[in-house]
């Protein structure tokens, strides 16, 4: 049998005197969608970027597929689409994405064909294709992010802010993507201040509060029939 | 091809092609480009010294303005990776960090050859029609610095992994202009008769990377043949120090988080 994609047991990581993340556990089934929510400086970010090795967690083990985040067999599973981008001022849309392809270890006209397929998949046109990133709306940058976080047709997928800066047509067309990302059976982990969107996306959500759990339930039992994620969430920060 | 070269040879492209594209390349090959042009000027009005001038001017605007290249562009490439965020696309990916070192090294160096092939033959081209043909004189000038660039932006990019760029900049020119001093300050302490001093600076030279060995202008200025013992120790002494570095660096970058 198959390891989880995501196993993270008693996960920690301080700022010096700032606990951060403190004993998190917490775990990813096949096909599952997790949101993770709670107030700025939660730790929302800090867990994403631990459990992705980018930060050294100070105690507690994180398993993807079984594995350690730092093994390049691991990271050929996994995709990631950070919150604030900086895809290399000089690339266009189309050169970042054959540049990951290339970094998959896919030939040149399967990279090619991938990055067409992205490029339509996440909606952004021939123009914006050609054109450098450095020079992408905000809306487009997060198009840009989604598409080369999902290159390698990753088993697990890390978002962290998907939803931020997006205008209520961006949010909606991205909302529509991460259905249709977890329709085809890949595991995501994301975060979100948009609270009906994770309650829409999510199987299982993860309320944090100043790096502690504070819920870790599926939606369906977290929020009682009648009420939404909102009131659910805005009843735990005032009981913390 | 090879698990560990693929990433490697794709990131030292990627960074090459970013690089190749910077305006301040085109800045400094173009003030270089000037000066190389005056040296020709200056070789027609010096009486009877005209290879000597171009020989002399030439060759070293040409290396100093590869190593401005290789100084800033290390600094930056490693810099904006760490302050601008690039490292959220490629820590992620299935490179390690030793493959991240080796592929942005391989870059700059991809780039550091293009400055001295362009500079160098330009220069090579203009003393052919000036009729002071210095091709050998400057292809051998060339290689050299080529080394000498190698073991300069492996120890820049060790700098630019621990501190801030401005100080990873003059730590860079600071290195260069010590890796020159060790000669000077050897024929000083033997000249004044302090031979344990002269010893130790000469120690010193084999601990630190002594870039004097990689000047070869007044050899072949003179036409002194160059042994292929010494040719190969450099060679060996260059690798040697840029592979130090660069083991340095991806220990530094292993414990960095981003």
């Amino acid at each position: 049998m198959e390891a989880l994609p995501l196993t993270v047991t008693d996960l920690t990581r301080r700022f010096g005197e700032q606990t951060a993340v403190d004993s998190l556990s917490f775990s990813v089934h096949a096909g599952e969608v997790l949101g993770i929510i709670g107030p700025n400086g939660a730790g929302k970010t800090t867990t994403i970027k631990t459990v992705l090795g980018l930060l050294h967690p100070d105690a507690g083990t994180i398993k993807l597929f079984g594995g350690n985040p730092t093994s390049t067999k691991v990271r050929a599973r996994i995709g990631y689409m950070p919150e604030h981008p900086n895809f290399g001022a000089n690339l266009t849309g189309r050169e970042l994405l054959e540049f990951v392809g290339a970094l998959f270890g896919l030939s040149k006209p399967d990279r090619a064909a991938r990055a067409q397929e992205l490029l339509t998949l996440v909606g952004l046109p021939e123009e914006a294709a050609g054109k450098k990133v450095s020079g992408y709306s905000k809306g487009m940058l997060q198009r840009i992010g989604l598409a080369q976080a999902l290159v390698n047709k990753p088993d697990l997928l890390f978002l962290d802010e998907p939803m931020d800066g997006l205008d209520p047509i961006g949010r909606i067309a991205m909302k529509d993507l991460l259905l249709s990302i977890k329709a085809s059976g890949t595991s995501v982990v994301f975060n979100s201040h948009v609270l009906s969107d994770v309650a829409a996306i999510s199987d299982r959500v993860l309320v944090l509060h100043k790096g502690k759990t504070l819920a870790y339930d599926t939606v369906a039992k977290l929020v009682p029939k009648g009420e939404s994620l909102e009131t659910v969430f805005l009843k735990l920060i005032q009981r913390a | 091809m090879n698990h560990f070269l693929q990433p490697v040879l794709v990131l030292a492209g990627a960074t090459y092609r970013e690089l190749i594209r910077q305006r301040l390349l085109i800045g400094i090959g173009f003030v270089a480009a000037l000066i190389t042009a005056l040296s020709f000027f200056l070789a027609t009005v010096s009486l009877d010294q005209n290879a000597r001038v171009l020989h002399n001017i030439g060759l070293a605007t040409i290396t100093l303005s590869a190593v401005l290249i290789t100084v800033f562009v290390t600094v930056q490439t490693i810099a904006r990776d760490f302050d601008g965020r690039m490292l959220y696309l490629l820590f992620p990916k299935p490179i390690g960090r030793g493959q991240y070192v080796l592929g942005r090294y391989l870059g700059v160096m991809a780039l550091v050859a293009t400055t001295l092939v362009t500079l160098g033959g330009l220069f090579a081209l203009g003393t052919l029609l000036t009729g002071n043909s210095l091709i050998s004189d400057t292809l051998i000038n060339l290689g050299y610095a080529f080394l000498q660039l190698a073991v300069v932006a492996a120890v820049v990019q060790l700098f630019a992994s621990f501190t801030a760029p401005l100080n990873a900049t003059l730590y860079g020119f600071a290195f260069y202009i010590i890796g020159h001093s060790f000669g000077s300050l050897k024929e000083f302490f033997t000249l004044s008769g302090n031979l344990a001093a002269a010893n130790l600076i000469n120690g010193v030279g084999y601990v630190l990377p002594n870039l004097e060995k990689f000047d070869v202008r007044a050899a072949t200025l003179y036409d002194i043949t160059l042994p292929l013992g010494g040719v190969l120790t450099t060679i060996l002494y260059a690798i040697t120090f840029s592979a130090i570095a660069l083991l340095l660096t991806t220990a530094v970058v292993r414990k960095q988080e981003v």
